[in-house]
């Protein structure tokens, strides 16, 4: 494989991030849709550590809109995701779990996240990670969640929104994968508002 | 009295406006004003309260000028 270096994969990241990227530590709690698109987004732009949890293997059916390939069905998320990232950045450094989040394990798979990426699909574990930011343990600690990205309606209609003083919502807060289905151009949408507020964040807590 | 509403999610409460003033009996709870908002107890579960910005059990007794807001994660990923 060709060699480059951090330098060269960082070069025309806005100069106003130098030095804080790398320090930074974000965790991807769910590596579907959501998770996958962000993580890549935030792998390429020299993200120091992911630390990447779901418990899923790859379907085909994941592949309209999470960032997979079809020789990766039947591999574990985790590792077919970790794949993907090296092959982008191989400077990042990458903490797999291949287990389901639960309110008990967040503090301790989290304890060194500044930034944790909600991507979930199912609104109990979206409510569980509320709980968890919002109880003394993560309070310090941001979440940036995702909230409405179903369907083919307008990509205008997803916004970022401040939902507590470290919990942040992206989505349209309405469509629902259930009733419209879910693909992945509106996925991307919300997955890069995400990995963008992500950033911002890193700009302002590093 | 009245409290400041305001909600995020498919709460099936089209009727009320969002970010509006609403009125509400004295000493009610944020439990008590979701049933009465008809909100669907099934939705209820996964809704995190937060009363001038800071989140609390749904238990909590509302005071005249709260500013409530009611967050219902919508499913998809």
């Amino acid at each position: 494989m060709k060699k480059i270096t951090y330098e060269q994969l960082t070069a025309r990241n806005s100069l106003k991030l130098k030095g804080k990227l790398e320090k930074a530590i974000v965790g991807i709690a769910g590596c579907g849709g959501l998770g996958s698109n962000a993580a890549i987004a935030l792998a390429r732009i020299g993200v120091g550590k992911l630390i990447l949890v779901d418990f899923d293997v790859v379907e085909p059916t994941n592949l309209n809109r999470q960032q997979y390939f079809i020789e990766d069905i039947g591999k574990r998320k985790v590792n077919a995701l970790e794949e993907k990232l090296k092959l982008i950045n191989p400077f990042l450094q990458i903490e797999k779990h291949n287990e389901k989040l639960t309110t008990a394990k967040v503090k301790n798979i989290f304890k060194e996240a500044h930034i944790v990426v909600e991507a979930f699909d199912q609104v109990s574990e979206k409510a569980m990670l509320v709980k968890a930011f919002t109880g003394k343990t993560f309070d310090e600690n941001y979440l940036v969640m995702a909230s409405g990205l179903a369907g083919y309606g307008s990509a205008n209609t997803i916004k970022t929104k401040k939902l507590a003083k470290n919990i942040f919502v992206c989505g349209d807060n309405k469509t629902d994968f259930l009733v419209e289905g879910v693909m992945a151009p509106r996925v991307m949408v919300a997955a890069g508002h995400q990995a963008n507020k992500v950033v911002e964040l890193i700009d302002k807590i590093l | 009295m009245k409290i400041f509403f305001e909600y995020l999610g498919l709460l099936h409460i089209e009727e009320i406006k969002n970010k509006s003033l609403l009125d509400v009996k004295k000493d009610i709870t944020a439990a008590e004003l979701m049933t009465q908002l008809q909100i669907r107890k099934e939705h209820q579960k996964f809704i995190s309260v937060f009363i001038n910005d800071k989140e609390k059990s749904r238990n909590t007794v509302l005071n005249e000028n709260d500013k409530v807001k009611l967050f219902l994660p919508t499913g998809g990923g």
